[in-house]
């Protein structure tokens, strides 16, 4: 029990983490079934559904391959969100700061320095990281400077940034041939598959490490009490001396070179170069990979690897059925909308615990 | 705990029921039958396009031979890989067919592990050995609507304005589509060597809303003519037109039923029979690997004004199936992109 209240403390108690991980937990199921019953009227077999899911998330070592590769850009993007989020930042633009991220790193893969691996591969995803912080980093710096709503300009610089990194794949960066994409990247930086024939690369491993880094930040050090105490409550944080200003550009400095990792890990180690239009919504689906995991780093390692799991899943669900994959797209809905009303779930399904509480 | 386990087992059971109730004509039989394997592009299923013609061409081929298909819908160009490795290594499928260039490393990388997987590549002018590349020449897709635009803009028609200005409207900024803007151009200037031009990118292929916008501020700078290679966005173009009484071309399948006042024509392109014949040839013993382009002369490409409204003066009629007729005979080849485009101009006119 003391691991798990370590584990979960977030300035929280023993309780409170408890009841996020049942709360978690009863909303994905709950997801599932209303998407299950939804699947039904639709006249599609469910069991079918989740069956052809759960084959392809973990059918055999392929499969499972597949669920960490999908859960890799899921734990960096949800994380990027989470650390903008404990600060009472809303981060929309992790999607905008993976590109800007990916772009970087592509560019820095693809250059000879003539540098060995152990230097080349550190420096492009570096570049990639700083690419992501710039920009997160400037929308800290509108909000503290100018006031502007972080949600807003987040959105907006999302456009610009999928569009600046079109036009260098399209024209400055491009690679010779039709397709719009930078050139492959050297091997000296390319992260090594694990097992041939297999797209895991070490990256999935990078990402739980950052998890659990970004979980002592915000849990063991004075940066990440402070951020806290400014998502807590801005004025009492800085009333009580904390330097309210840098500690959110600092807060979205972190955030965006996380989602610049996102960006770096799948060009170093699936796409192996940016290629445009390359992420079918990672930064987004990162906000429904947060609000799974409650805003906990350790919880978006296991929010992430779920949200993998379905997205590996519908691989097979696409090929062995007729079933559309845009119900892995519901299930993640209902998630959000489900997590993000404790309530309603407290009232579907009427736990005596919870209703007395609810009802007191 | 216990009554939540309770509440989820009777839904279990009432969702059993409700699916049950309702599915009762899912029977296969049991003979053996060519099998195909479809990875689409990004965009998808429900494009009225490319994705959707391909799957229109198997769907055709059920009916003619009685295969069976299975297809997926890569939501990254990260799935293709795992894709095709997926259809390759169940090892049930005759063919995989593939559609979009982008796929070219995943399919190479593939074809290295499974070399006896019969392929056809869609779309694509990339060479790789045991591989079926299936292309069109985009120019003289969009060239002959180009030519119609050039003269048009010029003409007495209801819609045409003074000004002696068209436009084309890209989906996203892909250098094969570059190749079909250059096709317009230089039809456009094939007749009319003073005529502007105008381009733009929407930057996606599913955003009518911004298509419009897009064709409403080329209208408003005085174009008259309008070709989308745009995708859904291109329906924006289409309301755009109807809305301030211009013309626009279709592109891919025949479009001109959308909006048949305003539809001159369509750039046809017609996915469908290049998937079908794939599978036709694989049917025959005629499928071999290697490079197949096809164009106007195959009857691949072309332009339509079918189900359009409109009547084209007899002028321009003349002078369109005068350049069709040079283009299948190998006289008269369209600009191929937009690097060598001026000096196709200055060596190209009609007339001369």
């Amino acid at each position: 029990m003391t691991i798990r209240r370590n584990l979960f403390r977030n300035g929280g108690n023993l309780l409170a983490a408890t009841e996020t991980i049942r709360m978690s937990t009863l909303s994905l199921l709950l997801a599932m079934v209303v998407s299950a019953i939804i699947m039904a009227i639709c006249r599609y077999n469910p069991f079918e559904a989740f069956g052809a899911i759960f084959t392809g998330a973990f059918g055999n070592s392929r499969a499972i391959s597949q669920t960490l590769v999908h859960a890799t850009p899921l734990m960096f993007t949800g994380l990027a969100f989470t650390i903008a989020k404990k600060a009472s930042l809303i981060n929309i633009g992790v999607e905008g700061q993976m590109y800007m991220g990916a772009i970087a790193t592509a560019w820095i893969g693809a250059l000879d320095f003539g540098l060995p691996a152990v230097l080349h591969l550190p420096l492009a995803i570096l570049f990639g990281a700083v690419a992501g912080a710039l920009l997160a980093g400037l929308v800290g710096f509108l909000k503290v400077r100018f006031g502007s709503n972080e949600v807003i300009s987040t959105i907006v610089l999302n456009t610009i940034a999928i569009n600046i990194t079109g036009y260098l794949a399209n024209y400055p960066l491009k690679a010779d041939g039709p397709t719009a994409q930078t050139n492959r990247i050297l091997p000296t930086a390319e992260l090594p598959r694990l097992f041939q024939g297999y797209q895991l690369t070490a990256a999935f491993f990078i990402a739980i490490a950052v998890c659990a880094i970004i979980y002592l930040v915000m849990n063991k050090s004075l940066l990440g009490y402070e951020i806290r105490c400014v998502g807590y409550n801005r004025l009492a944080a800085q009333t009580a001396g904390i330097p309210i200003g840098r500690v959110m550009v600092v807060t979205m400095l972190i955030s965006g070179a996380v989602a610049g990792l996102a960006g770096a890990m799948l060009v170093l180690g699936v796409d192996k170069r940016f290629i445009v239009g390359f992420s079918p919504g990672y930064g987004y689906n990162g906000i429904s990979v947060a609000a799974l995991a409650a805003d906990n780093p350790i919880g978006v390692v296991f929010a992430g690897l779920i949200f993998g799991a379905l997205n590996a899943g519908s691989m097979v669900l696409n090929r062995t059925t007729r079933i559309p994959t845009d119900f892995i797209n519901v299930i993640q809905a209902f998630v959000i909308i489900f997590v993000s009303a404790p309530l309603l779930v407290k009232d579907i399904l009427p736990f005596h615990k919870l209703r007395r509480k609810h009802d007191k | 705990m216990r009554r939540f386990t309770l509440i989820m087992l009777v839904l279990l059971i009432g969702l059993s029921g409700i699916w049950a109730a309702g599915n009762s004509e899912a029977a296969a039989p049991a003979t053996k039958k060519i099998s195909v394997g479809l990875v689409l592009s990004t965009g998808g299923l429900g494009d009225k396009n490319f994705n959707d013609m391909s799957y229109e061409g198997l769907q055709r081929a059920v009916d003619a031979f009685g295969i069976t298909f299975d297809y997926v819908e890569p939501k990254s160009p990260s799935d293709f890989l795992p894709q095709h490795r997926m259809f390759a290594e169940a090892g049930t499928y005759d063919l995989i067919v593939a559609l979009g260039n982008d796929q070219l490393e995943s399919i190479k990388e593939v074809k290295k592990d499974y070399p006896n997987q019969k392929i056809s590549f869609i779309d694509t002018s990339s060479v790789i050995p045991g591989v079926r590349s299936v292309a069109t020449k985009w120019p003289e897709q969009t060239f002959l609507c180009g030519i119609v635009a050039g003269l048009g803009t010029l003409s007495t028609m209801e819609k045409a304005n003074k000004e002696n200005v068209v436009g084309v409207i890209l989906g996203m900024d892909f250098p094969n589509l570059r190749e079909g803007v250059a096709g317009f151009i230089s039809g456009v200037k094939y007749v009319n060597p003073t005529a502007e031009v105008l381009q733009a990118t929407v930057g996606a292929f599913n955003d009518p809303g911004k298509g419009k916008e897009i064709a409403l501020s080329m209208y408003n700078r005085g174009a008259d003519f309008i070709q989308h290679i745009a995708g859904a966005s291109g329906l924006g173009v289409f309301n755009a037109a109807k809305q301030v009484n211009r013309y626009a071309f279709g592109v891919g399948g025949n479009q001109n039923h959308l909006e048949p006042d305003y539809i001159v024509a369509t750039s046809i392109r017609n996915v469908d029979d290049m998937v079908f014949n794939e599978v036709k040839a694989l049917i025959e013993g005629t499928w071999v690997e290697g490079l197949q382009i096809s164009g106007m002369k195959e009857g691949a490409v072309g332009y339509s004004t079918e189900n359009s409204n409109i009547v084209l003066p007899e002028s321009i009629r003349k002078v369109v199936e005068e350049a069709r007729v040079k283009i299948v005979s190998g006289q008269l080849v369209p600009a191929a992109n937009l690097e060598s485009l001026d000096a196709w101009v200055a060596a190209n006119k009609y007339g001369k």
